[in-house]
């Protein structure tokens, strides 16, 4: 409206020409007039009583309405300044005068309601669309709720102040000139009446708001708003959603007052309630997450502490005060957090940091003792209900699926084993969780073949041997955290049976959550758990054939890590079952003082002798009778060879010897030593006939080492740690007697003397695989060439021929591969292979008189009936039943059940 | 080309110079056993034979013939035993009790 209307408007009181002029003033109803009274104009009076109310209510309606009617324009909103008499006067009748609103009538207050949702739908809302039509970007989410807010309050203003200014004083008034009148009791009613009507309106408005931004949109961005604020108060950088940090830091006073200020504004506006506060509870919850996963509770791996205390910390100091503020803004009904809530959230806050902590507890465990800060944090969250359950079965689930599959060595396996046993027994010193975790480890590991083998051999390395570290980086046989268990001050300790020892005064009751079988480990002790992942019997027995392949290739000669070792195994295991293994310490043992003794009365043959009996060793014999050693016995023609008199000229011979019985089985190949070395074994052979009665000895040529050196015509060389095989088959490549002018005869420059497999077979009695491995060995060392297949000759002059060299270069990575192949002891599976006829016939046998049997009945017979027993389990006779069905012996019939094929 | 032997560590097995796979008629164990209260086999467990021919771990005939039934003589043919070379017995003797003070080497 401009200014020429108003000032018209002033003079003629003539609706305006946005508002329909009431009948009543255009065609006014002037009733009847009464006998007597003057036909009137239009202010006549209001005789028409009834009838005229209804006039007078449009009347003043319609003046009332046009002057609350709001402007097109949100922004001009002072013109209503002073109200002038007549629409007070209509404004005064309607609200509560006589026109007040009756039934059926249209109030004021509804048509002001009703005014104030249209204009809003017709000038702010289009504008509000717009602003929310499309997904809000994070970028722009504080503009477009300051900019919501600061519309909508300006709108609430704008649609409130006539409310306030023009309707709520006639209310007001009323209700105070009912109070004079009436009793206290009706006073508040009617104050309430007009606060409800106030509060009627506001929220009318209130809805209207609410209903024209998107509920769910509103709530996220709001929601986004109060994390984002969050995040710069505590300054967390989150950077997965693409907000870049802010260069500058921002003051967190003007975050804080911009948040406060946005929130107290909605909550003003009415979008503060369930929804905002449903958005706040989001925003926080996402930060506790933030928090938690952020910079602050990185696990402290430099000064190894438990960084919970400062999560409790933040949660009462940081948290709190920021949830109370915003709670405060929000006008919530307590903003006050409880000290209960405080541990809760606590509580809460650690179940989220514990369960983070635990999806990452298998890196923690290979990086021990480096992760202790978190293995500490997780120390505190286990305290927590359930947390315990949650740990062990999800940590079981990150080792069958990290740990315990094929592409992870051994080696690596009991690595890890180790760390975790170190690492859970920081977590929980009672070992509960211990025994839950490992139990699959130590199932797996039972089930590698190799895994007593690593244990064993790695308990025997010395972790500070030069040689040693290289094997631990090379070869990834052996476990250096279990050499260093090793080295670890060896406590004994006695094992009581401690449910039984009254007189303990500190006994305590086992963990209620412990299995039947949990026994209390009140060490970490590395190596026990490590001795007790098999049976007992099965144990030992491992450990028998892998000491006996260890001491017969040991260069120690004083044994000092095996004794150590068996010492360490006794106290573990007990003695009782250790026999063989000592037994064969002490033959090691026992070799070199005999040794020493036969070397003496070897070199010794003058009549003196008896004069040195006092000087030799203890060992036992001098104590044998030696009444008739005949010395004319020795052939005189070996006194020569004897090894002390005459090093340089001779090779010495030292024997180790065994007691058979308790040793594994051996390998025991036989074939043709050279002459020299037969001829001493025969004479240290007989020595020791004489010395203790009654006993022979028996050779076993596959085992030993021997030193040799090698003379060409061009060059010498010195070769250590050979097998007996390999000088056995360098020796024969030496002219025979006979043959040595036939060799010397050809005279062929630079060639030796040439022979091909055969001839060695012959020879040497060895069988061919023997005497491959040996030629490989040597064609690997250059000293000896293929001339053709299967036939080598001696390289005697070594030129720089590069064919020979690749040859050299391939045949040696053969023989490496073959000696990395053979071991002393038999394994189990060369001792099946030998004695597969005898079983193959038995089973046959059996089934050919019982019919069909299952594989594990099939066993039981065998382990009952078999000369010699056997020791194999299902696995390997259901291997050995697949060969004899390959073979056409016997048919599966599904079931495990096996027949004879007819 | 010529092949010098320095050095040749062998590896022998002994065994008691009596027919194979036969055992101590007392204990029952393997003659290249122990008797079975020892420990070590060889030195420390010898075998005694008897005139009769029938041998046995020298403890466990010692212990048999300690005892009043035995009346001397051999468990296997009830002849009166005698060990075959006469001062074996007594030598072993000694031999047990030489042997208390020497410690083993574990």
């Amino acid at each position: 409206m401009d200014h020429a209307t108003l000032v018209f408007a002033s003079v003629f009181p003539v609706p305006s020409l946005s508002h329909t002029t009431p009948t009543p003033v255009a065609t006014p109803d002037l009733g009847h007039t009464a006998p007597g009274s003057s036909f009137g104009g239009p202010f006549i009076g209001n005789a028409g009583g009834a009838q005229h109310r209804a006039v007078k209510r449009t009347q003043a309606w319609s003046t009332a309405t046009r002057f609350l009617s709001l402007p097109n324009n949100p922004g001009s909103g002072t013109r209503r300044s002073q109200r002038s008499a007549d629409v007070e006067g209509a404004l005064y009748y309607l609200l509560v005068g006589e026109g007040k609103s009756e039934e059926g009538e249209k109030g004021l207050l509804e048509w002001y309601t009703n005014e104030a949702r249209l204009h809003f739908a017709s000038f702010v809302k289009p504008a509000l669309k717009e602003l929310w039509e499309k997904e809000v970007e994070l970028r722009t989410a504080w503009d477009v709720l300051d900019e919501t807010q600061r519309t909508l309050e300006q709108v609430q203003n704008f649609y409130l102040q006539p409310f306030n200014d023009h309707i709520l004083p006639f209310l007001h008034q009323d209700a105070t000139n009912k109070t004079i009148r009436a009793s206290q009791l009706s006073q508040t009613a009617d104050i309430e009446l007009m606060d409800a009507a106030s509060w009627k309106f506001e929220r009318h408005i209130h809805a209207v708001f609410a209903h024209c931004l998107p509920p769910k949109r509103f709530s996220k961005t709001l929601s986004y708003i109060l994390y984002d604020a969050g995040c710069r108060l505590f300054r967390f950088y989150v950077r997965q959603d693409g907000v870049q940090p802010s260069t500058t830091p921002e003051s967190t006073r003007e975050v804080r007052d911009r948040m406060t200020a946005l929130l107290s504004g909605l909550e003003r506006v009415g979008l503060g309630g369930n929804n905002a506060q449903r958005a706040f509870a989001h925003a926080m919850n996402q930060l506790l997450e933030t928090f938690i996963a952020s910079h602050y509770l990185k696990v402290d791996w430099f000064s190894k502490r438990s960084i919970v205390p400062d999560l409790r910390v933040w949660v009462k100091d940081g948290f709190c005060p920021l949830v109370e503020l915003a709670m405060e803004c929000l006008r919530c009904d307590a903003s006050d957090v409880q000290p209960t809530e405080l541990k809760q959230w606590q509580e809460m806050a650690l179940a989220r940091l514990g369960r983070g902590r635990v999806a990452n507890l298998f890196d923690f465990v290979i990086h021990w003792d480096r992760s202790l800060g978190a293995i500490l944090d997780l120390k505190d969250y286990l305290k927590l209900d359930g947390a315990k359950q949650y740990l062990t079965s999800n940590f079981s689930q990150q080792i069958s699926r990290r740990l315990l599959h094929p592409g992870a060595t051994t080696t690596y396996i009991l690595n890890v084993y180790i760390s975790i046993i170190r690492a859970f027994h920081k977590l929980d010193p009672k070992g509960v969780l211990l025994e839950r975790v490992a139990r699959p480890i130590r199932r797996y590991l039972k089930e590698r073949e190799d895994t007593a083998r690593i244990i064993i051999s790695s308990l025997l390395t010395d972790p500070d041997d030069e040689v040693g570290n290289t094997k631990f980086a090379s070869s990834g046989e052996l476990s250096y955290e279990i050499a260093m268990e090793m080295k670890k001050p060896f406590a004994n300790r006695e094992e009581a049976d401690e449910e039984f020892n009254w007189n303990d005064l500190n006994w305590q009751p086992l963990p209620n959550d412990a299995s039947p079988d949990y026994k209390k480990s009140k060490v970490e002790d590395v190596i026990h758990f490590l001795l007790t992942i098999w049976d007992k019997e099965d144990f030992i027995n491992e450990l028998k054939n892998i000491l006996g392949d260890h001491l017969l290739r040991c260069q120690d000669l004083e044994y000092e890590k095996e004794i150590r070792l068996l010492e360490l195994i006794k106290v573990r295991l007990g003695d009782e079952k250790l026999q063989a293994c000592e037994v064969m310490l002490r033959d090691v043992l026992e070799s070199k003082r005999i040794n020493g003794t036969i070397h003496a009365t070897g070199d010794v043959l003058t009549p003196e002798d008896q004069g040195q009996q006092p000087e030799t060793p203890a060992g036992p014999g001098p104590r044998q009778p030696r009444p008739h050693r005949p010395t004319s016995s020795v052939p005189s023609h070996l006194t020569p060879s004897t090894p002390i008199l005459k090093p340089p000229e001779g090779p010495t011979l030292n024997a180790q010897i065994l007691s058979s019985f308790f040793w594994p089985i051996l390998r025991d190949e036989e074939f043709r030593v050279p002459a020299q070395i037969e001829a001493l074994q025969k004479e240290y052979e007989s020595r020791f006939e004489r010395i203790k009665g009654m006993r022979k000895l028996r050779w076993m040529n596959a085992l030993g080492d021997s030193t040799i050196i090698l003379e060409f015509e061009d060059r010498t060389e010195e070769f250590e740690h050979l097998t007996p095989w390999q000088v056995s088959v360098a020796y024969a490549f030496q002219p025979q007697p006979g043959e040595e002018r036939a060799a010397g005869g050809k005279g062929k420059k630079g060639e030796g003397i040439t022979r091909n497999v055969e001839q060695l077979e012959e020879m040497l009695q060895m069988d061919e695989g023997l005497v491959h491995q040996a030629l490989a060995y040597w064609v690997g060392k250059s000293v000896l060439r293929a001339v053709s297949p299967d036939t080598y000759t001696v390289i005697e002059r070594l030129d720089s021929s590069t064919k020979d060299s690749d040859a050299a270069a391939a045949a040696q990575e053969l023989a490496e591969v073959q000696a990395a192949q053979t071991t002393t002891v038999k394994s189990q599976a060369d001792l099946l292979n030998e004695k597969k006829d005898v079983y193959t016939s038995f089973i046959v046998g059996m089934l050919t008189n019982q019919g069909n049997l299952p594989v594990m009945r099939i066993l039981m017979m065998m382990r009952m009936l078999v000369q010699g027993g056997f020791p194999f389990g299902a696995e390997e006779l259901r291997g050995l039943l697949g060969d004899m069905e390959g073979d056409g012996k016997v048919v599966s019939l599904g079931a495990d059940v096996w027949g004879i094929r007819k | 080309m010529k092949v010098t032997i320095k050095e040749w560590n062998a590896v022998a097995a002994w065994r008691w110079d009596m027919p194979d796979d036969d055992v101590c008629g007392i204990c029952r164990n393997p003659y290249d056993s122990t008797c079975s209260k020892c420990k070590f086999p060889g030195d420390e467990c010898p075998l005694l034979l008897g005139e009769c021919n029938h041998s046995f771990h020298m403890h466990c005939i010692f212990s048999w013939l300690r005892q009043e039934s035995s009346q001397e003589k051999c468990p296997m043919c009830r002849q009166p035993f005698k060990s075959k070379s006469q001062e074996a017995p007594a030598e072993a003797d000694a031999q047990t009790q030489t042997q208390q003070p020497e410690t083993s080497p574990l």
